[in-house]
């Protein structure tokens, strides 16, 4: 933009149409993790179809995003694009080509995009609008012809709100590890949920569950539970699934879940349920405890296989040679 | 039966008159998909106090699928091939607990994986000189079973008693007999299309029935393993290319 010396600029056009002509290629939703210390979301944007520009100069095109309707114009400033109320400038702005051509991907960051309102308690939608602009100094005045309707063209969603807390539903047994059940709270936006735990009575950590306000609002998450199981989407899930450690047959745990939105906004816990592993019996278990005589292991499977892939080979050389002979 | 006989001889006369021969491009090989439902007798194993089989997976079959590819090297009465399969069948059940037996709700599972050479013998004169659909057939193979019991975290099992793993893999025989039905002869134009594009000769639906025996008659002597005997039927698809 600094680069500009115009003495006025018009916008011809504010955005176009639908998805079918600018489409988010990338997360359409962030919220107040994607500002801080998480490696910055990019939200690009592109033409699905190519724009239909035939000027007889070079055009600037250019990408907003406000939280207003999009404006038919832009007032012009002397060298600077005076952008409309609570709009953000794309960092890359694109460019079209010399007379024809489609405008390159533009893309901005999720810090860019939030600046001041990256803690805001409110959700924000954003509009897409797309401008054109020329020279009328220059007089380099052509026609644009572009498909289209109305605006707006898409929307980028600021969810600065998490999720109300899971509901966990069931808690069941198993051999060092638990089966947890539980449920999203209803018409919320929780995508993905972590599993934590901690022994019964274990006071290390903040006071689990004392938190709880009984209003469904959740427990605050005990800082001594561990995560045996993240950012998975299931409901019912075998825990650990993960590394982070191993549940004791025979203690009893506290667990809890907790959810996270499209933008990364984490809830609080859920209320606790107690679950006390187990040892189970499998199959495996059983045979040998009924007396089976199997050893397991692969004894016979290196020859086994050997033997099955001689053979197969043995059939393979004999079609081979079968082909070669073949005038 | 002294009914029937004439019956079948008629429909014989009529199945034999009413689509002429068609000329059909040189047969290399087969390929059959099919599935069926096996039956392991785990529970059969001399000297189990129990049936672990029964108790975990409530008597359930389980579906196998598997996939055999035949290569001919014979033709005059019939053909001759020999070939290799591979198969897969799973069944989940739920382990019991420790303690007092009860069932658990932690799952456990019993996954085959059967690899096998054949000698496929396939006596289709009937339909090549007469025109008859009708493809009797036998096998003869070599069974590799690979194993594997899971247990409720979805790793392999492993025995508290004695730390032995629950995974193998069980040699023996097959026998098979089944009877395939050519579908060339429901629409010779779209066979010949079949032959000319696709190179696929003859199409057949099969029956047969699977006499599938590792261990119970394992050719290298190894009776101390899990018995995945049984004979049961399978249903499939086959084409001759």
């Amino acid at each position: 933009m600094a680069g500009w010396t115009l003495g006025a600029l018009v916008a011809l056009t504010c955005a176009t149409a639908g998805a079918q002509v600018v489409q988010v290629n990338s997360a359409t939703t962030f919220g107040p993790g994607d500002c801080g210390a998480r490696t910055p979301v990019t939200v690009s944007y592109g033409f699905t179809t190519p724009l239909n520009i035939s000027l007889t100069s070079t055009p600037t095109v250019q990408l907003f995003l406000t939280t207003d309707a999009c404006p038919s114009n832009i007032a012009d400033g002397d060298t600077q694009v005076t952008e409309p109320d609570g709009s953000i400038e794309l960092v890359a702005p694109g460019t079209a080509a010399d007379t024809t051509g489609t405008m390159a991907n533009a893309s901005t960051t999720a810090a860019d995009l939030a600046q001041d309102d990256c803690s805001a308690e409110q959700e924000l939608t954003w509009n897409v609008c797309f401008y054109e602009f020329y020279s009328v100094e220059s007089g380099l005045i052509g026609s644009i012809t572009r498909t289209g309707t109305a605006a707006p063209v898409v929307t980028v969603d600021y969810d600065s709100q998490p999720p109300a807390p899971p509901v966990i539903t069931a808690v069941t047994s198993g051999d060092e590890h638990l089966r947890v059940r539980f449920a999203a709270a209803s018409g919320d936006d929780a995508t993905y949920f972590d599993v934590l735990a901690a022994p019964v009575g274990d006071t290390s950590g903040s006071a689990t569950g004392s938190s709880d306000t009984g209003d469904g609002s959740g427990t605050t998450c005990p800082s001594n539970a561990t995560l045996i199981s993240d950012q998975e989407d299931s409901l019912s899930r075998v825990v650990p699934d993960n590394n982070a450690g191993v549940l004791i047959n025979g203690t009893a745990y506290d667990v809890w879940v907790r959810a996270y939105d499209d933008a990364h906004n984490a809830s609080r816990c859920s209320k606790p349920v107690v679950g006390t592993p187990e040892l189970i019996d499998d199959f495996w278990r059983l045979y040998k405890k009924d007396g089976g005589a199997d050893g397991g292991g692969c004894t016979q499977g290196g020859p086994g296989l050997a033997l099955l892939g001689i053979f197969s080979a043995a059939i393979l050389l004999g079609r081979k040679r079968r082909k070669g002979n073949t005038p | 039966m002294t009914r029937l006989l004439p019956v079948l001889v008629a429909a014989t006369a009529v199945l034999a008159t009413s689509t002429p021969a068609r000329a059909d491009s040189p047969i290399h090989g087969a390929m059959e998909f099919k599935f069926g439902s096996y039956f392991p007798h785990v529970d059969s194993e001399h000297g189990l106090s129990g049936k672990p089989y029964s108790d975990v997976f409530d008597d359930k079959h389980i579906l196998l699928f598997q996939f055999e590819w035949e290569w001919q090297i014979f033709q005059k009465f019939g053909s001759f091939a020999v070939g290799i399969s591979a198969g897969y069948g799973e069944v989940y059940g739920h382990g019991t607990t420790d303690s007092d037996g009860s069932v658990s709700d932690s799952s456990t599972g019993l996954k085959v994986f059967p690899l096998k050479a054949l000698a496929v013998y396939r006596f289709d004169v009937l339909a090549r000189r007469w025109n008859i659909p009708l493809v009797p057939f036998g096998k003869l193979g070599l069974v590799f079973e690979p194993w594997e019991v899971l247990n409720g975290s979805g790793a392999t099992a492993t025995s508290i008693s004695d730390g032995t793993t629950g995974h193998g893999g069980n040699w023996g025989w097959e026998g098979d007999l089944g009877l395939a039905l050519q579908l060339d002869w429901f629409d010779p134009h779209l066979a010949k299309d079949m032959d000319l594009d696709l190179g696929i000769n003859h199409a057949y639906f099969f029956a047969e029935i699977s006499d599938m025996s590792p261990i119970r008659s394992n050719p290298f002597h190894a009776p101390n393993r899990l018995r995945l005997n049984d004979t049961f039927w399978n249903f499939g698809l086959a084409l001759e290319y």
